[in-house]
């Protein structure tokens, strides 16, 4: 490490070299004695090496620079696709009104359904007729809804012509049938797709047939010459639409499932426990569907699509032990009879004894396996039973046909009044528990052995679908022919009821609908880092689009179409994969990425910008001083130097020096600008640097003393 | 392809049987093992025909079988599926017999295969979408992994190894995907359960619903195999499950093999299941004069089991009389049970092995015995994961010993190689058409070397390694398994068994080092900051004068520290300005 290594003229020489062929940048100043050859101080070699001041300054600001180019890059390469949402139109949707539909009723009427004028009265034809009556109707209907406080609007307008495609969908007609009541008041009734009373093919029927669905209002001839038919008819038609097309459509209650477009029934037969006897071998499931179930899913295919499973369970165990108590009714009368039948048998009465016998025996007849409200809710006993095959993401309705085993018959339900025994389960389905007779090993259930069963799943059908029953003031369509019984069976729904389905779930998809299109609006807004892709952006617009559209339709059944979708899309975009927020990294991650790889490239940047900083300031306080004192500066020592005494390095000062010592530099004069005088800095690193004794830097290391000798 | 057209035909008598009403058979076969270990086989067998209502409504009605296993069959467009499961390894040499009695099981770990119809007018794709539905649908139900990871996993050349039962193979794929590193285990069982109409309630599944016992065995294999019913055809379908474990009835401080049912199942005969067609214990008695059982069985029969013709006693259920009793077997004046000397081989066995494993390469070495008098044809299959290639010109076949030599060329007659691609992930698949001399072994060598996987291609626990499946015997030349008059008591081809497997086996991998995240930051932060430095040090830096003179004058050694003090202190001295000017 000993500096003498390095022979004092090579150095000489290198610096030399440097000097002729490496400093462009000094000004030839013909005063110089660089110019004229060879160092002469060793402050030449310094300027001749070291980059001028502007220049170190330029490459130190050069790698800022550089990253501030690249920073566009980054930010493209990083940012995330946040296509505009259409907030405005969603935030209009959030206020508007909910959306109605007005429909169109048809009236028409048979032309014999009215008494003929009297002689001399102009004669009305049909239309006329039921113009005049539809007036009425509308008059007695919106004092329906004024009266009493009852708020409802009249979402119906009547027509009284139309025919062909264009035809509304809601139809009342008079009839005037032979097979009608005689008595008053008029029982009208709906059509069902079977022949009618008119006995004319219902569906797509010629003309002057009952199409199904249409409201009929039936007349006998009797009671065509009525002086009050006109009345009657006006109550009879009110009253029936009323009841059919009601201003609200009902809330869903909470037992309802949710609406979706796709649900699937599962049908299952459990036996509690085959292996003990006495079980249910098959039973006729597709007969009785089509039988009670068909009729009434058939109207509901522009809403729902039903999809039907069914299975047998031989092995069903319960998860509870039910109880064997008294048959609720009966239990305390049987009871107080047989106590005083003992008492009298104690007293010695004959007979009595017998007759307290044969009390208890009946007694345990009366007795039965009793499930209460709390078992009812543990009663499905999902863990061993699989009710359904979950092959998809439909909501699935279960209607449960439980056999008990021999040793739990009969098994019924503490709570009165439930014979047969059943029970709904609210958004999963339904219970019937059937105590077959002890009478043969195995049963096979025919369709007429399931018809209660089926009853009373077809009812908890309507409810967990929330579908509307027959109001009050509509009869039930007679059959086809009269001399045939009344099926007693539900009547499916009717176009009227469709309807008014639709209206209910089309509220509840528009209500969700918006819900959802809120929701998006506002997590994208909250998550700043979420990606709005094309994909969401689409199904957001689409859903909107929707939304708005439904507004302007007329037709029920097509807006409630709308809102399908539209939930469907809101939904699509929300539960879209690229929309969950844990995607997204907070800014602590991205400090945590960038930290490592940023903070020790800044280090040197800072430092380097800092010296320079630190640097410029002391020049100018240098130069300042300088100003202000300079004819108390000590004479240049440095007679060769261009610049003025004052900037040579006997002219540094001690006090700045103090400063500079702190950071390990010595300061030098530059000589780029005649005027200029600085300090330049250079680190302790460099001083490291130069130390060694290298032939490169030793170039640099021109022996102090011989290199002092022509300054002194 | 003649021999496979007859192995169809041995399929057939049940097909003919399923009939339309819906039927369910169980069976448990109880097979003593020569090594003192016992074999239990419960197979439950349900003939069904699918009925779809009439109406515009879908519907699908079910009574012995489950909505849930049809249905994502019946959806996809499934022909034929098969899922086994095995844990444990099934010894060959000790037990006599190539593999399990239920021959559908695989050699290890799991293994989905179907065959699916081809839909009219739909993409060619569709049929991959529907495997792909079809196994996470049953995936779910059995709670393992049954869908391939990735498409590439799928094997569709087993075609012809595993034909199809019933139909052509016109307009239908197979897909074949096997899943080594999964293993049978207690959430596979209570599904399987579920699955059976007698929901391990009564009747013979009773005494397989006791996870602490049965799971508790050595070897144990699930599985099940659907044939769904032909609408074109109108014929019924049928799904049969079993499971079988392997149970070591020498006590463990020794003594004799004498058990019975309530010894191994901790229960009594249970109730019969009501809508049961057949219920029957079966005994494959074993070749020993001193073995007895008590009650005598209701029935005899006799069945050619690996090649030997065995008697099997049958113990009927249905009539009810053994609930609640007891089934005996004993070997009479036993006293401690000696392991034998010499044990009778199966007629065909097979062993795989790796020779050389190093990091980068390794050599299959297969060895095939064929114990039997006649001279054997079969198909070695074999499938790999893409990083294992093989050298196929380096393969051989050589007879190790006996009498008889045969060339390489006549011991292979045909290789079929399906490379895979990488790196896309795909698999290699391998079929040998083999010839297996009579009393020799056959050895069959594949070299491979094993490619680079990617980082994130590791399993979770790389370090473990990653199984191969196991290859597959394919015998061409069996004669069933059924009774044949006038012949022998030992026959090599009288046997149901066509699938030998091997083992799988576990291969390692060369793992990186899974810290390397961390390791990669700190590299890189320390080569930004030391080659930024340097840069900006080397573009910025002043260069200038430091007075070594001095240094030298005060004696000192160290010179640039010197040289900094010197300028440290160039501004107090008067004699350092100077030097420094």
């Amino acid at each position: 490490m000993s500096s003498s290594a390095v022979p004092p003229e090579s150095g000489r020489i290198a610096v030399a070299e440097v000097a002729t062929t490496a400093s462009p940048a000094t000004p030839a100043d013909p005063k110089s004695p660089r110019t004229t050859g060879g160092i002469q101080t060793p402050l030449d070699p310094t300027r001749i090496v070291n980059p001028s001041r502007r220049r170190r300054v330029l490459i130190l600001l050069s790698f800022p620079l550089f990253f501030l180019l690249g920073v566009p890059f980054w930010w493209w390469s990083t940012s995330i696709e946040r296509l505009s949402l259409p907030v405005e139109r969603i935030a209009a949707l959030e206020s508007a009104p909910v959306t109605t539909v007005r429909s169109t009723i048809l009236l028409t009427s048979a032309p014999d359904a009215y008494p003929p004028p009297p002689p001399g009265v102009p004669s009305y034809g049909p239309r006329q007729v039921c113009e005049a009556l539809g007036d009425s109707v509308i008059k007695s209907t919106e004092a329906y809804y004024k009266q009493g406080g009852r708020l409802g609007t009249r979402w119906w307008d009547m027509v009284y012509e139309g025919g062909g495609r264009d035809a509304p969908a809601l139809h009342v007609h008079l009839l005037r049938s032979e097979y009608a009541s005689t008595d008053f008041p008029l029982k009208p009734y709906v059509q069902t797709p079977h022949l009618g009373l008119a006995g004319i093919p219902g569906p797509g029927g010629a003309a002057g047939g009952v199409k199904a669905g249409t409201l009929v209002i039936p007349i006998h001839p009797k009671q065509v010459g009525d002086r009050y038919l006109r009345e009657h008819l006006k109550l009879a038609i009110t009253d029936s639409i009323l009841g059919l097309y009601p201003s609200e459509p009902p809330e869903i209650p909470l037992r309802a499932i949710k609406y979706s477009p796709n649900v699937t029934l599962s049908f299952v037969l459990l036996n509690e426990d085959a292996a003990e006897g006495e079980y249910v071998q098959g039973w006729d499931i597709e007969a009785a569907i089509r039988e009670h179930f068909t009729p009434h899913l058939e109207p509901l295919r522009p809403i729902f699509n039903f999809t039907i499973e069914s299975q047998m369970l031989y092995h069903a165990p319960l998860s509870f032990e039910p109880t064997w108590t008294d048959v609720a009714s009966q239990g305390e009368d049987v009871k107080l009879q047989i106590e005083s039948a003992l008492g009298e048998a104690e007293k010695g009465k004959e007979g009595a004894e017998e007759v307290a016998k044969a009390l208890i025996e009946e007694d345990k007849r009366e007795k039965a396996w009793m499930v209460d409200e709390e078992m009812m809710k543990v009663f499905v006993n999902s863990e061993r039973w699989t009710l359904d095959s979950g092959i998809s993401q439909n909501p699935v309705l279960r209607f449960l046909l439980f056999i008990p085993s021999p040793s739990h018959r009969p098994l019924l339900l503490s709570a009165p009044s439930s014979s047969p025994p059943s029970f709904l389960l609210p958004q999963f389905g339904s219970v019937v528990i059937l105590n077959p007779p002890s009478s043969a090993p195995t049963y096979h259930l025919t369709p007429p052995a399931l018809k209660s069963s089926f009853h009373l799943f077809t009812s908890h059908l309507y409810s967990l679908l929330a579908l509307p029953g027959t109001p009050p003031k509509v009869y039930p369509c007679p059959p086809p022919d009269p001399r045939m019984e009344p099926s007693g069976l539900r009547d499916g729904l009717n176009r009227w009821q469709l309807e008014s389905v639709a209206r209910q779930r089309m509220r509840e998809n528009e209500d969700e609908a918006r819900k959802t299109l809120v929701g998006i609006g506002r997590l994208v807004k909250k998550i700043k880092e979420m990606q709005v892709g094309e994909e969401v952006r689409g199904r957001v617009v689409g859903a909107v689009d929707r939304l708005e559209k439904m507004a302007k339709t007329r037709d029920p059944l097509e807006a409630f179409v709308l809102s399908r979708d539209a939930v469907a899309l809101a939904n699509e975009a929300f539960f879209h994969p690229s929309m969950m927020g844990l995607l997204y990294f907070p800014n602590e991650h991205k400090f945590a990425v960038y930290t490592p790889l940023f903070a020790p490239i800044a280090v040197p940047i800072l430092v380097g910008m800092l010296k320079e900083l630190v640097a410029w300031v002391r020049r100018r306080k240098l130069r300042a001083k300088r100003r202000a004192g300079q004819p108390a500066q000590p004479a240049p020592t440095d007679p060769t130097a261009e610049e003025p005494a004052g900037m040579e390095p006997g002219g540094l000062t001690h006090s700045a020096a103090d400063k500079l010592a702190g950071i390990g530099a010595y300061v030098s004069e530059s000589s780029e600008e005649g005027s200029a005088r600085g300090v330049d800095v250079v680190g302790l690193a460099d001083l490291v640097i130069v130390g060694p004794a290298t032939d490169r830097r030793g170039t640099l290391r021109a022996r102090p003393s011989r290199a002092a000798q022509p300054a002194s | 392809m003649t021999r496979l057209i007859y192995l169809l035909g041995l399929l057939a008598p049940w097909v003919a049987a399923s009939l339309s009403a819906d039927e369910f058979h169980e069976a448990l076969t109880l097979h003593p093992l020569p090594d003192g270990k016992l074999s239990v086989l419960f197979e439950f067998t349900t003939y069904f025909s699918g009925s779809t209502g009439h109406g515009r409504t879908p519907e699908s009605h079910h009574s012995l079988t489950s909505p849930s296993l049809l249905l994502p069959l019946q959806q996809n467009n499934v022909s034929e599926l098969s899922i086994s499961f095995v844990s444990g390894q099934w010894d060959q040499h000790r037990s006599g017999q190539a593999g399990p009695l239920s021959y559908g099981s695989g050699g290890g770990g799991g293994e989905t295969r179907g065959w699916l119809r081809n839909s009219k007018g739909a993409s060619p794709g569709k049929v991959n979408e529907n495997w792909v539905a079809v196994t996470n649908a049953l995936g779910g139900l059995f709670c393992a992994t049954l869908a391939p990871a990735k498409e590439g996993e799928v094997v569709k050349t087993f075609g012809d190894i595993y034909p199809p039962s019933r139909e052509t193979k016109q307009n239908l794929t197979h897909f074949h995907v096997p899943h080594p590193e999964q293993l049978l285990c207690a959430e596979n069982l209570t599904p399987f359960l579920a699955l059976l109409p007698s929901k391990g309630v009564s009747g013979l599944s009773h005494l397989l619903a006791q996870p602490g016992v049965v799971l508790s065995w050595g070897f144990k294999a699930e599985g099940i195999e659907v044939i769904m019913p032909d609408p074109s055809t109108a014929t019924g379908g049928l799904w049969k499950g079993w499971w079988e474990g392997v149970v070591d009835l020498v006590p463990v401080t020794g003594g004799s093999r004498a058990s019975s049912i309530e010894k191994l199942f901790r229960r009594s005969i249970p109730r019969v299941f009501p809508e049961a067609s057949s219920s029957v214990i079966r005994l494959i008695t074993p070749e020993q004069d001193n073995f007895r059982m008590e009650p005598q069985a209701g029935s005899r029969e006799e069945q050619w089991l690996d090649g030997r013709k065995r008697e099997v006693m049958v113990w009927d259920l249905m009539d009810g009389g053994l609930v609640g009793q007891d089934l005996r077997f004993w070997w009479e004046n036993e006293g401690d049970f000696g392991h034998p000397l010499k044990l009778e081989s199966s007629p065909i066995s097979i062993s795989r092995r790796m020779a050389a494993p190093y990091a980068s390469d390794g050599t299959f070495v297969i060895r095939i015995t064929n114990n039997g008098d006649d001279q054997r044809d079969a198909v070695y299959s074999e499938v790999w994961p893409w990083w294992v290639k093989g050298w196929m010109s380096e393969v051989s076949a050589a007879v190790e010993s006996g009498e008889t030599e045969g060339s390489s060329s006549e011991l292979l007659r045909h290789l079929a190689y399906h490379p895979s691609y990488p790196p896309h992930p795909s698999t290699t698949s391998l079929h040998f058409s083999l010839t297996l001399p009579a009393h020799a072994t056959l050895i069959l060598t594949i070299p491979y070397s094993k490619l680079t996987i990617k980082y994130t291609e590791h399993r979770p626990d790389a370090e473990r390694g990653v199984e191969l499946p196991s290859g597959v015997l394919t015998l061409l030349d069996l004669e069933g398994e059924s009774d044949f008059p006038n012949s022998t008591v030992i026959q090599s081809r009288r046997s149901g068994r066509t699938h030998i497997y091997t083992t799988r086996l576990l291969l390692d991998l060369p793992t990186p080092d899974f810290s390397m995240p961390y390791n990669v930051i700190i590299m890189s932060c320390t080569v930004m900051a030391v080659f930024f430095g340097m840069m900006q040090g080397a573009l910025s830096r002043q260069w200038g004068y430091v007075d070594t003179a001095m240094e030298r004058l005060r004696g000192r050694g160290k010179v640039t520290e010197g040289a900094r003090r010197g300028a440290e202190m160039g501004p107090e001295g008067e004699g350092d300005t100077e030097k420094i000017s």
